[in-house]
């Protein structure tokens, strides 16, 4: 309960608990864990010493998933049962994933459901149970160098993911039974390792961008860094534009120069794939690279090519990035002249032709002294332990954006902005509406995200049905209804009938996610896989909360009960606490909650005052500075 | 918004400790706004009870909402006249003003044209520059307004503000054409 | 929540776009625009010496509920005579269009553009 654990300027708060955290980044080809350990933020090695995980996940049939290099090893020999990429598909619908991505070597079922799912040995899987077994993976490559139990984690997303993707991804973790402290943008990630990187030379503070290009999404920042305080200015990208696409571009160009573009089965795409990314690598060093097919036909082919054809091949998905990286200045205000550094993330940035286009636009070299593919982990490890509550007296801040616009349809398929892009999160905004006939007691509302003016330009996130409107003459009924983005960028909506002050329930039908049944279905599943015995670990997490709860309630009410509460209002908490504490032995987990969740009710007005009086001591320090 | 819960019914000036007005120091209100935000985000209250993260949330919510609007030239001149009349009055009724009309009708063929111009890029740059001239211009009327809000200078505010967005959305536009050219090439 | 496919038939194929010049005597011409947004609208009338609007034109910036509204009208004035046309009221364009209640701010744009363009063609045509 921090909240309550405020202290005043110089005195610590109640004894420290260091609590045990991560940093992951999901990646679209390889995902990555990283921790701080005494004081210094690392990625993690497997048993081989390997830090990167590939993204891969191979199912069968009798045994667990496999993840990693023994499922990418796999994957032309058996590649309808081995998923890569599944960041690719994660909040999407499939014919947009193959709209976006070309083809894809998966077979998939009921393939118009919000969901797609894809057939395996081991089952119709979601890209979210997918990912899970990423993040499962690394969590337990954490938990095996840490010692014990993750208290949380920070996950990170590509900036420029919508709402859809974003959940889709938190809905992971809570698979992988991960508690998630924040979803975290990788650029802004990054921003935070490099300036702790820089923090001694004093070079830190200023306007940052970070040019992130990723396995399959590309991502651009404009931060400014001040005081300890990074404040995202503007946010774009492309989620679906990656070095990836350099490969696929690349395969295309290898299997249309072979005569087998049209005819190409899975097993010779994935050839093409793997062909063509060996390719692009060798070309980051070496001025020619060879590439080599056996074709259905069983005939060999193979050609060379050069840097200058490569380059020509993929120019033009770096010209996107640039467009995406100039609309981002804009946004944010900026002019290239005021950007004191740029900062290369992801794994793509080695492609040379990829800084030089990057260095040419900024005028300046771009700053890759920290592992690019590392980079995205290591801030989020440190962010995590600063979450956590490890780092007390660190005043490092992320004021992050919602990357793309959030509007409502209105009749006849046009959108109305509601909430614009690169609005500082957490942000809210209501709207009124009301009803169109007598007696209207439900009302439809469609969510959606993006810039353009037609609905079908736009991605459809959610539509609300909202019920219980008071029946009543036509256009008399106010249905305020309030858009609210979190600190994870997530979007949660609550509508309330002015006239009558009645709370119309909102029925969310989220349009490329799963619903909360289905993610309760597929927990209790893997929970019964583990074996875990659900009701003991319940209660003993309740026991651990409610102990916490009151512990931190005594220290704050003997710092400041008398000031801030009167009689009855310290009886009343007094009292809950009396009964939270009564449940403690009890093996009813439900009961001990629920006595926690009224002590907490009863707490509402203190907690409130208590913000209050950190609003004001933290102003009366800025009186002070403004005279120095 | 209903934040009653919480003891903002100050007013958003009186929140970030700025003096009413239209003026408002940048530096300031920048720093301000960490300071609060350093208070209040949900980033500080990770580990926290639900009801604590909820009075957060709220908290930073509304700290973003002040900044937002005391940071923008149009937003903070109709909030000040909400907060002297109630209402900002400048979305209701039809705009007649002809000959300003008129101008902003040539604004945006001028914006319209811009795109199949030998050089888009300049063209629009200039309408750009235009609109910051003319909005500079009213920044400064609307300064001298609200240092002295008497009901006849508020009647004039209104009328700016008005105007002034109209200039807005015109530059928005043209901020999104830039970005339309942009991305031809 | 319904479509209306007539906003869009009119958003994406607007009728009548255009000018007329504004300095024919028969020729009536409405600027408004809406403060609230930032939408401009313009519409011209031809008035024959009848009374009777015999063509209309217009040109409008702003969001798709706004041309729709201003497409519409135009479609609806011609062959009206002036007394007829200024009796239209902004509820019948947005119901036509079934604009939403945040949108009929537009078809109030739309109804206060003919009356102004009455009102010009009238103050031209008052003998001096």
């Amino acid at each position: 309960m921090p909240l309550l654990q405020i202290a005043e300027p110089g005195q610590s708060a109640a004894p420290h608990q260091h609590r045990l955290a991560a940093g992951i980044d999901l990646g679209t080809t390889n995902s990555l864990v990283a921790t701080v350990r005494s004081g210094v933020a690392e990625t993690l090695p497997d048993a081989q010493g390997r830090h990167l995980l590939p993204s891969v996940v191979r199912f069968s049939a009798a045994a667990a998933p496999v993840v990693g290099y023994p499922a990418q090893a796999a994957a032309l020999d058996d590649p309808l049962n081995t998923i890569a990429s599944a960041k690719r598909l994660i909040g999407r619908g499939l014919a947009e994933v193959k709209q976006l991505g070309g083809r894809l070597p998966y077979v998939f079922v009921n393939p118009d459901a919000a969901v797609p799912r894809i057939r395996t040995a081991g089952g119709d899987l979601t890209p979210v149970e997918v990912s899970a077994e990423i993040l499962k993976t690394l969590a337990q490559r954490a938990q095996d160098t840490l010692g014990g139990p993750l208290a949380g984690v920070v996950i990170t997303v590509p900036a420029y993911f919508d709402d859809a993707q974003r959940q889709a991804t938190k809905d992971a973790a809570t698979l992988a039974g991960l508690n998630v402290f924040r979803l975290l943008s990788e650029p802004t990630a990054a921003a935070v390792a490099y300036s702790l990187d820089h923090a001694d030379a004093g070079t830190a503070e200023g306007i940052h961008a970070i040019y992130d290009l990723g396995g399959g999404t590309f991502d651009i920042s404009i931060l400014r860094l001040t005081r300890g305080v990074y404040e995202v200015l503007a946010a774009g990208g492309d989620s679906a534009l990656g070095g990836d696409d350099f490969d696929r571009i690349l395969a295309q160009w290898a299997l249309e120069q072979a005569g087998v573009s049209d005819g190409a089965d899975h097993r010779t795409l994935r050839q093409a794939m793997q062909a063509a990314c060996t390719a692009k690598e060798q070309l980051s060093s070496a001025p020619t690279a060879d590439l080599m097919l056996t074709l259905p036909d069983g005939r060999q082919w193979s050609a060379t090519l050069d840097r200058a054809a490569f380059e020509g091949l993929i120019d033009p998905l770096i010209d996107r990035s640039l467009a995406a990286c100039r609309r981002a200045l804009r946004d944010a205000r900026v002019s290239v002249p005021e950007v004191d550094a740029v900062v290369l993330v992801g794994g793509s940035t080695r492609v040379p032709r990829v800084r030089e286009r990057v260095a040419a636009l900024f005028g300046r070299p771009p700053l890759a002294n920290i592992d690019p593919d590392r980079v995205v982990a290591i801030g989020a490890a440190i962010q995590a332990d600063l979450l956590a509550g490890n780092r007390p007296g660190d005043d490092l801040l992320l004021l992050d954006v919602i990357p793309l616009s959030l509007g409502i349809e209105t009749m006849g398929g046009l959108v109305e902005r509601l909430i614009p892009r690169n609005s500082t999160i957490p942000v809210a905004r209501a709207q009124t509406f009301t009803t169109f006939k007598d007696g209207q007691t439900a009302m439809a509302i469609h969510v959606l995200q993006g810039e353009r003016d037609l609905v079908d330009d736009c991605r459809s996130l959610a539509r609300f049905e909202l019920r219980g409107i008071p029946p009543l003459v036509a256009g008399a009924a106010r249905i305020q209804v309030s858009f609210e983005i979190d600190a994870d960028g997530l979007l949660r909506v609550a509508a309330s009938e002015l006239t009558s002050g009645v709370t119309a329930r909102v029925e969310v039908k989220p349009s490329y996610g799963l619903t909360d049944g289905e993610i309760a279905a597929m927990l209790s599943d893997s929970r019964q896989h583990a074996g875990e015995d659900q009701l003991a670990r319940r209660v003993r997490e309740e026991r651990v909360e409610a102990q916490r709860v009151l512990e931190s309630l005594r220290a704050a009410l003997t710092r400041d009960g008398d000031a801030l509460l009167d009689t009855a209002e310290r009886t009343r908490i007094e009292d809950a606490m009396t009964a939270l504490a009564a449940t403690l032995n009890s093996i009813d987990a439900k009961r001990i909650g629920d006595a926690r969740r009224a002590l907490e009710q009863a707490c509402g007005r203190y907690v409130e005052r208590r913000m209050n009086q950190s609003i004001q001591s933290a102003m009366a320090g800025q009186r002070v500075d403004a005279f120095e | 918004m209903n934040f009653a819960m919480l003891d903002f019914s100050k007013n958003y000036f009186e929140l970030f400790e700025l003096p009413l007005g239209f003026t408002v120091d940048a530096k300031r209100l920048a720093e301000r706004y960490r300071t609060l935000q350093a208070v209040t985000h949900p980033d500080r209250y990770v580990v926290a009870a639900d009801h604590e993260k909820r009075v957060s949330l709220q908290a930073s919510t509304q700290v973003n909402e002040a900044y937002r609007t005391l940071k923008d030239p149009l937003a903070r001149a109709r909030y000040l006249l909400s907060l002297h009349t109630g209402d900002p009055g400048t979305d209701s009724e039809t705009s007649k003003d002809g000959a300003f009309l008129m101008e902003q009708m040539e604004l945006r063929e001028t914006l319209a044209e811009a795109q199949s111009s030998p050089n888009p890029h300049a063209a629009v740059a200039r309408v750009l520059t235009h609109l910051a001239e003319q909005s500079a211009a009213l920044d400064k009327e609307l300064a001298g307004l609200f240092a002295d809000p008497t009901p006849a200078n508020l009647t004039s505010a209104r009328e700016i503000v008005r105007k002034l967005q109209f200039l807005d959305k015109c530059r928005r536009d043209a901020e999104d054409l830039e970005g339309l050219i942009d991305g031809r090439y | 929540m319904a479509y209306s496919d007539k906003v869009l038939d009119h958003y994406e194929n607007p009728r009548n776009v255009g000018t007329f010049d504004k300095d024919d005597p028969n020729v009536g011409t409405g600027m408004v625009g809406a403060p609230a947004c930032g939408d401009v609208m313009r519409l011209q009338i031809k008035v024959n010496d009848q009374g009777v609007i015999e063509d209309a034109r217009f040109k409008t910036y702003g969001c798709g509920s706004a041309i729709a509204s201003s497409s519409l009208l135009t479609e609806w004035v011609k062959g009206k005579t002036l007394d007829e046309a200024r009796q239209i009221k902004n509820q019948e364009i947005a119901d036509e269009l079934a604009l939403p209640p945040v949108k009929v701010h537009c078809s109030v744009l739309a109804e206060d553009a003919i009356k102004a363009a009455i009102h010009d063609y009238a103050a031209k045509r008052k003998p001096e």
